[in-house]
């Protein structure tokens, strides 16, 4: 890296950066989505308790306790509301791990229009070219984007009434497998930039 | 000058003439103050030892479900099983949950016990038209009412838990397995105003 260009050091210097933020977000984002996970075994248990309960034929009970169906039905929904209220808060977490990717992404494009063609394709046997690196960081944004906007419409659009299990589950982890590939392949790219300090 | 303002102005005093730092030296109370403080703290245990019951419960609950679902899914499918009968195991579980259902019994006819004490104390109040204020800014009727509400939501809650001791056993499908299950869990009846009230009356008497 000694001999290279020092407009194009300067910039490895920027792309440094992003990477390491990426590799921060990184760690977050599975912790957060770790989180995630016990709250929403919660919601699906709470939420087939809410059905069951709904639909429970408890005559017995009915007879000397009129309002207990509905009373209960409440109490769950207080439970519903606090599961979705510490999940509002972990989709808060992914979206400032959204926004420093975004922002590293703009970082590094605005750099890499200041340099030449010849600069910002060069390639080593160790770094990939400027152009490419600064690519994988706004398919990671996009992708993260996409990620974060589709758990939380998930959320947002929620009802116990119309709760289905499978397909709550099988929305919330599409794509999650992509995303986890191309940022670990992303950062296995740029492992040797990474390691150049 | 100074003395003039002095003369014109009372000073701010608080309701009860006790600060708070005196109200936490429960050993200088006597007469009625001694009294409901106790009762406060006699409600605190008690609620401490209905939620005890009830994590036990819980535990016994989810055994009893575990059976009968285990149970139902082998009749749907061998037909020599007779209809209402119960399995032998359950037995045991039940006796267990019986002694959960009479501890509960004890808890409420102990808050019970407590309400008529604290409207003891408010009559006498009242009688002696003496100060009203015995802490920090309640009377004792508020204290009465916060008692009473709450010992109306642990009978119901124990009428509850009663007909669900009866029933589970008898329970025909998961649906209603599931109901008695959660309704043991979430305590529909056990508000979380019950929470609050029950925090008031620690803060007002000093206890926390």
């Amino acid at each position: 890296m000694e001999n290279i260009d020092p407009r194009l050091k300067s910039a490895y210097q920027q792309l440094q950066k992003s990477y390491k933020i990426l590799q921060q977000c990184q760690t977050t984002w599975k912790e957060t989505l770790k989180q995630c996970q016990e709250e929403i075994d919660s919601l699906q248990n709470l939420s087939e308790q809410y059905t069951c309960c709904n639909e429970a034929g408890i005559d017995v009970l009915l007879l000397q306790l009129p309002d207990v169906r509905e009373k209960l039905l409440y109490k769950i929904s207080l439970e519903i509301d606090k599961k979705l209220s510490k999940l509002h808060i972990n989709m808060n977490t992914l979206k400032e791990c959204c926004d420093r990717i975004s922002k590293q992404y703009d970082y590094s494009s605005t750099i890499s229009k200041g340099l030449p063609l010849d600069l910002v394709t060069m390639t080593t046997e160790t770094i990939p070219a400027f152009a490419d690196m600064v690519e994988w960081l706004n398919d990671i944004d996009i992708m993260l984007h996409h990620q974060y906007w589709a758990k939380k419409h998930l959320l947002d659009t929620y009802t116990v009434q119309k709760f289905d299990s499978d397909n709550f589950m099988k929305m919330w982890n599409s794509g999650n497998n992509e995303t986890t590939q191309k940022v670990n392949d992303a950062l296995c790219y740029v492992k040797f930039l990474l390691d150049d300090t | 000058m100074t003395n003039e303002n002095e003369s014109r102005f009372s000073p701010v005093k608080k309701h009860g003439h006790r600060n708070v730092k005196e109200l936490n030296k429960s050993g200088n109370l006597t007469g009625s103050a001694r009294q409901i403080k106790d009762g406060v703290a006699d409600v605190y245990n008690l609620i401490q030892k209905w939620k005890n019951a009830n994590s036990n419960g819980m535990q016994i609950i989810d055994t009893i479900a575990n059976i009968k679902l285990q149970y139902i899914y082998k009749k749907n499918k061998d037909e020599t099983i007779q209809n209402g009968s119960i399995p032998e195991e359950l037995e045991s579980q039940c006796t267990l949950l019986l002694s959960i259902i009479q501890k509960m019994e004890k808890v409420v006819k102990k808050l019970t016990v407590t309400t008529a004490m604290f409207v003891g104390v408010m009559k006498l109040q009242q009688h002696l038209a003496d100060d009203l204020v015995l802490f920090q800014t309640w009377t004792p009727d508020i204290f009465v009412s916060t008692v009473r509400e709450l010992t109306e939501m642990y009978r119901e809650e124990y009428k509850l838990k009663q007909l669900v001791y009866k029933n589970i056993c008898h329970a025909k499908d998961r649906n209603t397995m599931m109901f008695y299950t959660s309704s043991w869990l979430h305590q529909p009846y056990v508000t979380d105003k019950s929470h609050v009230l029950l925090e008031s009356m620690l803060l007002e008497t000093g206890h926390k």
